[in-house]
């Protein structure tokens, strides 16, 4: 008897604090805001730093913004909903973010396979809950085709990163680079992953532009060849085989189409000691965090991207905080997804949703969407207008037109090498007033002389 | 072919040693105390963030740092063994079995918590750095010293199980608990011992190969895994079946690398492997029974 009185006076005062706290909260928010806050659910995997760092940042953004005034007088709000990098889950998390989020954008983070998922519940219940779909950083072109398709089925999907198939001029300014430093026999790798397939692949020719070559095609028609092409599992932990069987197969260096989650501190240290210590290395997303602490200055000789941003001086970000300034400020690491992803995207859409006079019209902000312009950290964000698979609604980087070469007002990549004391040295002049060039290359043997 | 069979021993001799240096823990204690320690996972972490943690925190130099570690992993092992195993390995062993991997779970969280891989970890115990040739095969300095004292210190163990009286004793007790307490063991000092004993392998381990393979806090996992399956294709608990067992995954790794040439079927294989023998001796390859 004691202990059923006891349950019921629990279960009052938790009845009672749960829903004064419930008041209290929402009080909180009206007496704040004057305006329900716009909610931005950001759906990734939270256990995993290359989901955790970017959300950090679009925290910072949704504060910048609210200190400044909020986007028409309405609060940003931004959530995380962690999927645990597992497509049910994700689902489960985008239903929530609509139901219980109420939310005006929901952002995936970063995999093309839980977008995909995500992206087909989205579409039943977009109907009833209109909203915005923002993938972030995934690259499947599945992703936008359907909305070439069905637009006014699909028209609330875009994609804040390249397509698979857009990333070839990416791969080619690799594949350049090796041959200005005097690489003629190369092995390309790409972690097992779908933004990366476009590495092998030769694109046929469509309607709307020729055939593109694949890289190692394109690599023999100037010259050049790839020996040893492998995918390799994400994150797998054991790579001195890797480089025994690439050093066999007489390549001079390696180009590794990877990012910023898998484990390359594991892969540049067991490169140093290995057959393939030698060979000139290229590794894209070797980038994260104290990347250079993370090897134990063995990333000397490296060749790698987006971290350059750190190193450029006079590049104006007038719509939106100096991330370098934003980095220090609030202790944040600079990543690849935070320079094209997280953190400009909500400037950008800060600018489409005030370009939309709010967020109750969501078809207006569809359009504000695909009209917005802002100059980002690396060049200029806007989404592709033009109805061509698999670009529609996608981040403008390729030229749509010939997709093998940059468009000329997309978003810019640049290259860098690390070098003594794991100083970046830039190896292009990606914009007017900033120091770069190709004759700063050293290779990885000369470097270590130095160190 | 004979320059990848060159390949093929040199690997698969360095992997298999280096195998056996992460399950050895793990098999002691299945054989020992005769539970499945899922908490295995977190003496990797701990190893690498608890010396760090003096590095950086307390400003300790390498290795006093080490020392200092080791010293909190003493204390936690013997702490778990008092207040969790001892309390239920005998009556309820789902509890401690939960209980375990909680543990590691914890560690693993506090550890990504306080220094997530941003932070930019790395230990430099790198003993020799650079590489050596054997014949074609090129391989790591320090990941050949780390197979070398694999090597000596599974040796030094079986010496130590084979030859001395508290070996003996520690054999008995895994064999019959019962009968070792009639006979006068001390059931509850040999345990806590083993328990501080099973570090010695994983903590020398991990800060050799620390420098050339995968830190992050959720490293655990990864090699207990590892470890799990060795022991499983040896007969748990059996060191004698972990040392096959350990070079059989080792080799098994640089075959699919060096002769079939597919480094994605590394683990597959190994996972086959170990199924097909398991059907032919459910055991393992030596009898679970017993610790040598």
């Amino acid at each position: 008897m004691r202990s059923k009185s006891f349950v019921t006076i629990i279960s009052t005062i938790a009845a009672f604090i749960t829903f004064f706290g419930l008041s209290l909260q929402a009080e909180a928010v009206s007496k704040d805001s004057g305006k329900e806050p716009i909610v931005i659910v950001y759906v990734c995997d939270l256990s995993n730093p290359a989901g955790q760092v970017p959300f950090a940042w679009m925290k910072v953004a949704a504060e910048q913004i609210n200190e400044s005034g909020g986007v028409l007088g309405q609060k940003i709000k931004v959530v995380a909903e962690d999927c645990k990098g597992q497509p049910n889950l994700a689902v489960e998390a985008y239903t929530r973010a609509l139901i219980n989020h109420k939310a005006t954008v929901v952002g995936i983070y970063p995999r093309s396979e839980i977008v995909l998922a995500c992206e087909a519940k989205a579409g039943e219940m977009y109907p009833d809950y209109p909203h915005i779909l923002l993938a972030i950083g995934a690259a499947s072109d599945e992703i936008t085709y359907r909305i070439v398709d069905q637009y006014d089925k699909w028209k609330f999907v875009f994609r804040d990163q390249i397509t698979v198939s857009a990333r070839v001029p990416l791969y080619r300014d690799q594949v350049d680079i090796f041959k200005a430093v005097g690489v003629k026999k190369f092995a390309l790798l790409r972690e097992d992953l779908t933004w990366t397939q476009g590495i092998f692949k030769e694109f046929p020719a469509t309607k709307y532009h020729k055939k593109i070559l694949s890289v190692p095609d394109y690599a023999k028609s100037i010259g050049m060849e790839v020996v040893y092409q492998e995918a390799v599992k994400y994150k797998a932990g054991m790579y001195s085989p890797l480089f025994e069987a690439i050093s066999a197969a007489g390549a001079e260096g390696i180009i590794f189409a990877a990012s910023d989650g898998n484990d390359l501190d594991v892969f540049v240290r067991q490169w140093v000691d290995s057959s393939a210590r030698e060979m000139h290395m290229l590794v894209t997303g070797a980038t994260g965090a104290r990347f250079w602490e993370r090897t134990g200055g063995k990333s000397i000789g490296l060749i790698t991207d987006s971290s350059v941003y750190p190193l450029l001086s006079g590049k104006d970000t007038p719509e939106m905080p100096d991330v370098r300034e934003t980095a220090k400020t609030h202790n944040l690491a600079i990543v690849s997804a935070v320079l094209y992803s997280a953190y400009p995207d909500m400037f950008f859409l800060k600018k489409a949703i005030i370009r939309a006079g709010g967020v109750k019209d969501i078809d207006a902000l569809i359009k504000a969407m695909e009209e917005t312009e802002m100059m980002g950290p690396q060049g200029p964000l806007k989404y592709e207008r033009t109805r061509i698979p698999p670009f529609f609604h996608g981040a403008v980087f390729a030229d749509i037109n010939d997709p093998s070469k940059h468009a000329k007002d997309g978003y810019t990549a640049v290259y860098g090498q690390i070098q003594k004391d794991g100083k970046m040295v830039l190896l292009q002049k990606p914009f007017p007033g900033v120091d770069g060039s190709l004759s700063y290359y050293r290779s990885p043997a000369e470097l270590r002389k130095m160190k | 072919m004979s320059s990848a069979l060159t390949f093929v021993l040199v690997f698969g001799l360095m992997m298999g040693a280096v195998y056996l240096l992460i399950a050895l823990g793990f098999s002691l204690v299945c054989g020992v105390l005769r539970i499945f320690h899922l908490g295995y996972a977190y003496f990797f972490p701990l190893t690498i963030y608890g010396t760090w943690l003096f590095i950086s925190e307390f400003g300790l130099p390498l290795a006093q740092s080490i020392v200092a570690m080791v010293v909190v992993q003493l204390v936690l092992s013997v702490v778990l063994y008092k207040f969790m195993i001892r309390r239920t390995m005998e009556t309820d062993e789902l509890t401690l079995l939960t209980g375990l991997l909680l543990t590691a779970l914890i560690i693993e969280q506090l550890v990504a918590w306080r220094y997530p891989i941003q932070t930019g970890v790395y230990l430099n115990t790198t003993i020799m750095d650079g590489i050596w040739k054997f014949g074609r095969a090129v391989v790591p300095k320090q990941l050949v010293i780390a197979s070398i004292v694999a090597v000596v210190m599974t040796s030094l163990f079986a010496l130590f199980f084979i030859k001395t009286k508290m070996g003996l004793a520690v054999r008995a007790l895994s064999q019959d608990i019962l009968n070792s307490q009639i006979v006068g063991l001390n059931v509850e000092k040999l345990y806590s011992r083993t328990m501080m004993l099973i570090l010695l392998p994983v903590v020398v381990a991990m800060l050799l190969i620390a420098p050339v393979w995968t830190v992050e806090p959720a490293m655990g996992w990864q090699y207990m895994t590892t470890a799990i399956l060795i022991s499983v294709l040896g007969g748990l608990g059996n060191i004698k079946g972990t040392i096959i067992a350990s070079f059989l995954i080792g080799f098994t790794h640089s075959t699919m690398c060096f002769l079939v040439q597919e480094p994605r079927f590394m683990n597959l294989s190994a996972l086959v492997l170990v199924m097909v023998i398991l059907i032919v001796r459910p055991q393992g390859i030596a009898r679970s029974e017993s610790l040598w």
